[in-house]
């Protein structure tokens, strides 16, 4: 049995909450970018600001220079989520497995579902009518038998409509289509694309038309993916959202605080609370993610990626550092900031020959040393808390 | 410089220089071959300045002379020719014309001039080695060779020819500081042309090089090692790399004496065992949770995302029960490299070094460190 997925997509999808909740934007040119400084981004654009020629990545001064009339609307994180829960609460009625690759993006795999509701696009067009009218959300659909095929039908048409691409019809409906609507990993994105520019590859018909053996020597192990996307092929099975374990902490700045450091050294606090959970729990990290809520409720979010798992606070307080200062962007005061440690798993310690033969040391040997008393500290720490209760310890400042 | 030249035959040239070009372009010379048109052949050389491999090829030269241009447009154009012979043509300011039955490609060259040299290489002080030995070496201890690592001399194969109880003896070390691989065999012949022990660091780059080369036949390649550079000589190429300098560190103190118990076990029932059990471990630890009893060893894996694995494996050992934590790909890295059907592991206590080794050869030998979990 071929597979049924569809792809609802809001296009600019916060531009549209924006226009939800100030009716007054409506057929105005509307940019979602993060700051008003003429260097910020441009994160999407309604089609009105589009028609002026503006684009996303484009600056913000750019922006502002085409069309002078342009409105912008800074993220809101919180309405967002609110948002993409409606939508997957009218698709979990019908869906029995959905995943969001961006907000505003749900894929939906109907696959079996025909005699409870009907065929895919019909059961489509009654979700999209349904959002529409009770949530005044207009999103297009796409029909297909993969996740990709369906993404990008998505893609090519306007509001309202619902595209439906029949079986066997995938690859004749990706030909004129452009090499850039592959999902390549952005990783490898720019130079793919740029090799396909020297081979004068432009569209996916061109490409779908080569051999592997021709193009695994150029391209390299993504050849065999291209090759099967350019030719409609995708057996990437729809995931449903997966809860990721996670352990956070909030905490409230009663007098909202607008001095950074400040809120660092509450943050450190909060983060040597966090790591010795981790250990008594013998996990460690991969994500370190600080969400800071602001007086005026909007909130700013950012996550950083620490390579190999940690759950030592001595270690993890410059990532978490450098992560308060991207985050704290904006001159007002801070209600309330909330650090979560993401990406859990059981912490392992790869031992090396250098732990019983000196002469494998590292050149950064000296910060090896550094490290392993930092990490004695903390579990003598854990220790003396564990016996004495949480206060029994408290950090001072040296004075002098 | 004119000259007509078995497709084939140049393709094949190509696709062995494809590895030694530089890819960063950090000079875009080095990303280009140089052609040398002689009375006895084309001479095709690259090199990325630490590497430099030269191979000389039957042609019908008719007007000798040199340029160099890119290697990877060349293969490009090769790879799609279909004529068995072509004809190339270097012109004014070094254009190059490749005409193949009615296709005619006009390429870009480089004057020569601009190509780096490599050394001059003497046929004397090479000593022949069996290639398939060599191989055997190169493939049992190239896995472990770090990539990238802050300790620089690790980044590269030890090739050490010493006397031994009057025999010469060839041995290749390779490790990462996590796991070290050691194998070593007898050089045949009575005149080989070394008084004394010789000791030197092949860039992994090249090591991998030279492994390419012997795969493609069984003739016996000679291999030699001056004061900065080692030279591998087979049927008409001439790989020449220069040595890493550095000290190597004493790799005799991180393996294991025979003291402790062995551990036997068949390696195919081991190996399938570790590779069904670590499709549940983390993704970038690849934990594996070995138990050792008496008549077992139960493996283990668990991963917070997917779940967790078990399996028993026959296993003889005589010590005390412990449990231990080993990186799976790092065994199984071992493991692919040992023919016998049994081995042994030796461990003294679970975090110390698992020196693995084959039955009947004392001329292999595997060091993994633990994982402490």
């Amino acid at each position: 049995m071929p597979r049924q997925i569809v792809c609802y997509r809001i296009p600019a999808f916060q531009v549209a909450l924006a226009r939800l909740e100030q009716p007054s934007l409506r057929g105005r040119p509307l940019a979602l970018a993060p700051s008003t400084n003429s260097h910020a981004p441009v994160l999407e654009v309604s089609r009105e600001a589009e028609h002026e020629g503006i684009h996303v990545g484009m600056s913000v001064g750019q922006a502002r220079r085409l069309c002078p009339a342009l409105t912008l609307v800074p993220p809101d994180p919180p309405t967002v989520r609110e948002a993409v829960r409606t939508i997957e609460s009218v698709i979990a009625r019908v869906a029995p497995a959905w995943e969001s690759p961006d907000p505003g993006c749900v894929v939906f795999d109907l696959t079996g579902t025909t005699r409870l509701f009907g065929r895919a696009c019909d059961t489509a067009a009654a979700v999209e009518r349904e959002l529409a009218e009770r949530f005044r959300l207009v999103g297009v659909a796409g029909v297909a038998t993969n996740k990709l095929v369906a993404e990008v039908a998505s893609t090519v048409i306007e509001p309202w409509h619902v595209y439906d691409v029949r079986p066997g019809a995938e690859s004749a409906f990706l030909s004129p289509l452009p090499v850039h609507v592959l999902p390549v990993p952005a990783r490898e994105r720019r130079w793919i694309l740029s090799l396909f520019d020297d081979l004068h590859i432009a569209t996916l018909g061109q490409l779908a038309a080569y051999e592997l053996a021709d193009l695994e020597p150029i391209v390299g192990s993504f050849a065999a993916h291209v090759l099967a996307w350019a030719r409609g092929v995708d057996e990437t099975p729809v995931q449903p959202p997966a809860r990721q374990p996670s352990l956070e902490a909030t905490v409230v700045l009663e007098d909202d605080v607008i001095d950074v450091e400040d809120v660092r050294r509450r943050l450190d606090g909060v983060l040597e609370t966090l790591c010795s959970t981790l250990r008594r729990r013998r996990q460690a990290c991969r994500l370190l993610t600080l969400r800071l809520r602001y007086r005026d409720h909007r909130e700013s979010c950012r996550s950083y990626c620490i390579g190999a798992g940690c759950c030592w606070e001595g270690e993890l307080a410059h990532p978490l550092h450098q992560l308060l200062y991207r985050t704290f962007q904006r001159r007002v005061r801070v209600r309330s900031a909330t650090l979560a440690l993401g990406a859990l798993h059981p912490a392992t310690h790869q031992l090396t020959f250098a732990e019983i033969c000196p002469a494998f040391a590292s050149p950064t040997a000296g910060s090896d040393d550094r490290r392993i008393r930092s990490r004695r500290l903390s579990l003598a720490l854990d220790t003396i808390r564990a016996k004495f209760g949480q206060g029994a310890i408290v950090w001072g400042r040296a004075i002098g | 410089m004119k000259l007509r030249i078995n497709r084939d035959d140049l393709l094949t040239a190509l696709q062995r220089v494809q590895g030694v070009v530089e890819k960063r372009n950090t000079m875009p010379i080095l990303a280009n071959i140089l052609l040398e048109a002689k009375p006895e052949g084309l001479d095709v050389l690259a090199t990325d300045l630490e590497i430099g491999m030269r191979g000389l090829y039957k042609a019908d030269v008719q007007e000798p002379g040199s340029v160099t241009f890119s290697a990877r447009k060349l293969f490009e154009i090769l790879r799609e020719i279909r004529e068995p012979q072509i004809q190339l043509t270097v012109t004014e300011n070094s254009w190059v014309t490749i005409q193949a039955g009615r296709s005619q490609f006009r390429v870009v060259g480089l004057p020569s001039q601009d190509f780096p040299s490599l050394p001059a290489i003497d046929r004397e002080g090479l000593m022949p080695l069996p290639g398939s030995g060599l191989l055997e070496l190169l493939r049992r201890t190239i896995f472990a060779v770090g990539d990238h690592d802050t300790r620089y001399v690790l980044n590269g194969l030890l090739v050490t020819v010493f006397q031994q109880d009057g025999r010469w003896m060839i041995r290749l070390v390779g490790t990462d500081g996590h796991r070290l691989a050691l194998a070593e065999q007898e050089l045949d012949g009575k005149d080989l042309p070394i008084s004394e022990e010789t000791k030197v660091i092949v860039p992994k780059k090249a090591a991998i090089e030279i492994r390419r080369l012997l795969e493609e036949d069984e003739s016996e390649p000679l291999i030699g090692f001056t004061r900065n550079m080692v030279i591998f000589r087979k049927s008409g190429l001439v790989l020449t790399s220069r040595v890493m300098e550095g000290t190597y560190p004493n790799y005799h103190q991180v393996i294991p004496k025979n003291g402790a118990h062995p551990i036997t076990v068949e390696r195919a029932d081991f190996e399938g065992a570790l590779r069904r059990v670590s499709l549940l471990s983390t993704d970038r630890s690849h934990a594996v949770k070995l138990s050792i009893t008496t008549d077992r060893i139960i493996l283990h894996s668990s991963s917070p995302d997917f779940g967790e694995a078990q399996e028993d494996c026959p296993a003889t050992f005589k010590g005390k029960e412990f449990s231990t934590g080993f990186n799976a790909r790092y065994l199984l890295d071992v493991l692919a490299v040992i023919p016998t059907e049994r081995l042994s592991l030796h461990m003294e206590s679970p975090l110390s070094p698992c020196l693995i080794s084959e039955e009947g050869n004392p001329h292999f030998k595997a060091v993994v460190m633990p994982i402490k979990i």
